[in-house]
C-alpha cells in the first residue's frame, strides 16, 4: 500500500507542469460539479511550489536538499534545480463542521531520480470539541517547528530549514493517528499534540528505512508575537541496504568460520551493527520571537539511539535572525550537527592466518563507511534575503558557507564524495529561488 | 538599475505612508453577534481568533471569524492597528496554517454591510467594521489592553 508496485508506477520524470495541469483541472472539476450541491463536501483546492536553483563551488561532493535526493549541486550539476525546485496540491473537503479531510500530493526530486508525485498527507480530521481534534491517516510527523510546513518555502524566509537540524529527521510523515489539544488561558495558547503511526521510506543506492511505533510528543505554547515548542519523538527504526546485508553477512559468516576471540567479535558487530528495531529517540527544544522588526529563531535537538549501531547520537541547533524592511528581509542563520561518534569495534587480528587476517582488515574498514557516513559533521553561515515581490509569491537568494569537519571521516549533509575530497573541505552555495502559493 | 539608496529612500517612503493612512484611519469596530455574551476582548485574544492560532472565544464556544477584501480600507486598518504586519505577513501565515491541513482563512466579505449580515445570520460570528456602520443589531466588543 505505502509503496505503487512497478507496474503501478508513473512514468519516471512527469513534467511538473503536467502536474500542476492534471490537478487545476481536477480541482476545478470538483469545485464546479459540487457547486450548489448542499450535501456535497465543501472542497478547495490550495497549492505550494518552489523553483529552486542551486550553484557549488566544490565538485568533489554533492549538496542536496534532503537525505532522500540521490544527487544534487557540485559534482553532479553545476546548476542542480532538484535541490529545491518542488511542487505541491493540497485538497481540503469540509464534510460537515466537525469532520474533513485533506490530501496533499507533492512532486519532488526523489531517491530514484525522478519527480514522481507522493501523497504526501491524506487524513480525516474530526473536532470532537472545539479545542480537541483527531485525526487518522497519512499525517504530519511533527519532529520540529517548520515540519507541518516544511515543503512550503513561501512560509519561511530560508531557501530550505537548516539541514545540519532538519536532516536529523528526514522523515516528513506517518501513517496513524493524531490528537491534537489546545487551551487558551488568557492571552497564552497552550497546544499539546500526540501521534503514533509508521512508515517505510526508500533512500538511493536501494536502501530502505522501516519505522513503526513512531511516537510523537508535543507541547507547544504561543504568547503575542513569540512561540515555544518542546518535543519528543520516538521510533524504531530499522535501516537496510543491499551494502549493510553484505557487509553484516560478512561478518556473520566470519564469526560462523573462525573459532576463538576473533569470530566472538565478528559476531558481536553483526548482532549489535544491524540496525534491525534499533529505538531511536529525538528531543527538540524551539523559540521564535519577534519584536519590533526583528525576528529571531532557534532550535536544538539531540538524538539517542538505544544499543551500537552504525547510526550515532547527533546534537545539532541553528539560530536565525532577520530584519523586516518593507516587503524585503535579509537574514542570517548560524547551523552546527555534531556526532557523538561511536568508537567502532575492530575483529582483533592476532593469531588469524593471513587470509582469515585480509578478511577481517575488508571487514573492518568497511564497518568503518557506514558509521562515518551516519555520523554527520558540519556547520555553516547562511546570509539570505526574502522578498516578497508579487502577491503570492517571494523571491529568495541566499550564500552559505558549508564546512564538514577535518578528521571526522564525515562529508557531513554533502553526497557522493570523490576520492579527492577530504573531511574539512568547505563549500559555498549560492541558491536562488521563487516561491509561491496559491 | 535602481541604486542602492534609492530603494531604500522607495522602502522608507513606503513605511512613512504606511504609517500615515493608519494615523488617519476611520475607527474600526468589532463586532458579535447579540446573543454572544462576548462584552470585551484583549488584543492579544483577538488576535488570536483572526489569525487562526485560537478556535474559540475567551469564555468558551466555537469563534466563527469573518474577513474582509484585501482591497478594503477597514482590513488594512484592522491588520494594521492589531497585528502590525503587511498583506504579505498575513499571506505568508495563512499559507502556514493552510498547508498544514488545519484551517482555511476566515471568509473573505465585500463590505461592512455583508459582515454585519453575516453576524446577524451567525450567532458565533465575530467579524470589523467601520464603528459608524454598526446597527443597533449587532453588539460592538471592547478591545481592552
Amino acid at each position: 500500500m505505502l509503496m505503487a508496485a512497478p507496474s503501478q508506477k508513473l512514468p519516471n520524470r512527469i513534467p511538473m507542469v503536467g502536474i500542476a495541469v492534471l490537478f487545476m483541472i481536477v480541482g476545478m472539476y470538483s469545485s464546479f460539479t459540487c457547486a450548489d450541491e448542499i450535501n456535497w463536501p465543501e472542497l478547495t483546492v490550495h497549492g505550494f511550489g518552489t523553483l529552486g536553483a542551486t550553484h557549488s563551488s566544490q565538485d568533489d561532493v554533492d549538496y542536496v536538499g534532503n537525505f532522500f535526493q540521490p544527487d544534487g549541486a557540485g559534482y553532479s550539476e553545476t546548476v542542480a534545480f532538484s535541490v529545491d525546485s518542488k511542487l505541491g496540491l493540497q485538497l481540503n473537503a469540509k464534510i460537515n463542521d466537525r469532520l474533513s479531510a485533506v490530501i496533499q500530493m507533492v512532486s519532488q526530486y526523489q531517491y530514484d531520480g525522478s519527480y514522481d508525485p507522493r501523497t504526501e498527507w491524506a487524513f480525516f480530521s474530526y473536532d470532537l470539541t472545539p479545542a480537541f481534534t483527531i485525526r487518522v491517516g497519512r499525517i504530519v510527523a511533527p519532529t520540529f517547528m517548520e515540519s507541518e510546513t516544511r515543503l512550503v518555502g513561501y512560509t519561511y524566509p530560508w531557501m530550505r530549514p537548516p539541514q545540519e537540524l532538519y536532516d536529523v529527521n528526514p522523515i516528513t510523515n506517518k501513517d496513524g493517528i493524531d490528537f491534537m489539544y489546545q487551551r487558551a488561558s488568557g492571552e497564552t495558547i497552550h497546544t499539546l499534540q500526540a501521534s503514533y503511526g509508521s512508515t517505510f521510506k526508500r533512500f538511493s543506492g536501494n536502501s530502505e528505512a522501516d519505522v513503526s511505533n513512531a511516537l510523537h510528543l508535543v507541547y507547544g505554547l504561543q504568547y503575542r508575537a513569540t512561540s515555544l515548542r518542546v518535543s519528543y519523538t520516538s521510533m524504531d527504526l530499522d535501516i537496510r541496504s543491499p551494502f549493510f546485508n553484505d557487509l553484516f553477512d560478512g561478518f556473520r559468516d566470519f564469526g560462523a568460520n573462525t573459532p576463538g576471540a576473533a569470530g566472538q567479535q565478528a559476531s558481536y558487530i553483526d548482532n549489535q551493527f544491524r540496525s534491525d528495531d534499533s529505538e531511536y529517540t529525538i528531543f527538540a527544544l524551539g523559540a521564535s520571537h519577534s519584536v519590533g522588526n526583528w525576528l529571531i529563531r532557534g532550535e536544538w535537538t539531540s538524538t539517542d539511539i538505544n544499543r551500537a549501531t552504525f547510526v550515532s547520537d547527533l546534537t545539532a541547533w541553528y539560530f536565525t535572525a532577520g530584519y523586516r524592511l518593507g516587503s524585503v528581509m535579509p537574514f542570517v542563520t548560524v547551523a552546527h550537527v555534531k556526532p557523538d561518534k561511536l568508537s567502532t569495534p575492530d575483529i582483533p587480528l592476532n593469531g588469524l592466518s593471513t587470509a582469515q587476517a585480509q578478511t577481517a582488515m575488508a571487514l573492518n574498514a568497511n564497518l568503518d563507511i557506514p558509521v562515518n557516513a551516519f555520523a554527520f559533521h558540519q556547520e555553516s553561515i547562511t546570509a539570505g534575503l526574502r522578498w516578497d515581490a508579487l502577491d503570492r509569491v517571494a523571491l529568495k537568494v541566499q550564500l552559505q558557507h558549508l564546512r564538514t569537519e577535518s578528521g571526522s571521516g564525515s562529508s557531513g549533509r554533502l553526497v557522493n564524495p570523490r576520492p579527492s575530497f577530504e573531511p574539512g573541505d568547505s563549500a559555498n552555495l549560492l541558491s536562488l529561488s521563487m516561491d509561491f502559493v496559491f | 538599475m535602481v541604486s542602492l539608496v534609492m530603494r531604500i529612500r522607495i522602502i522608507l517612503t513606503s513605511i512613512l505612508i504606511g504609517l500615515s493612512s493608519f494615523s488617519v484611519s476611520a475607527e474600526v469596530a468589532v463586532i458579535v453577534s447579540m446573543e454572544n455574551p462576548l462584552t470585551t476582548i484583549t488584543r492579544a485574544q483577538l488576535v488570536n481568533i483572526f489569525l487562526g492560532r485560537s478556535s474559540t472565544f475567551p469564555g468558551g464556544g466555537r469563534a466563527l471569524p469573518v474577513d474582509q477584501l484585501d482591497a478594503n480600507e477597514q482590513r488594512q486598518d484592522f491588520y494594521n492597528e492589531n497585528v502590525g504586519w503587511s498583506a504579505a505577513q498575513l499571506k505568508a501565515h495563512w499559507s502556514k496554517i493552510i498547508f498544514t491541513g488545519r484551517g482555511q482563512p476566515p471568509k473573505q466579505l465585500e463590505n461592512d454591510d455583508a459582515v454585519e449580515e453575516f453576524i446577524l445570520s451567525n450567532p458565533r460570528g465575530i467579524g470589523y467594521i467601520q464603528k459608524g456602520n454598526a446597527s443597533v443589531n449587532v453588539k460592538i466588543v471592547d478591545i481592552v489592553p
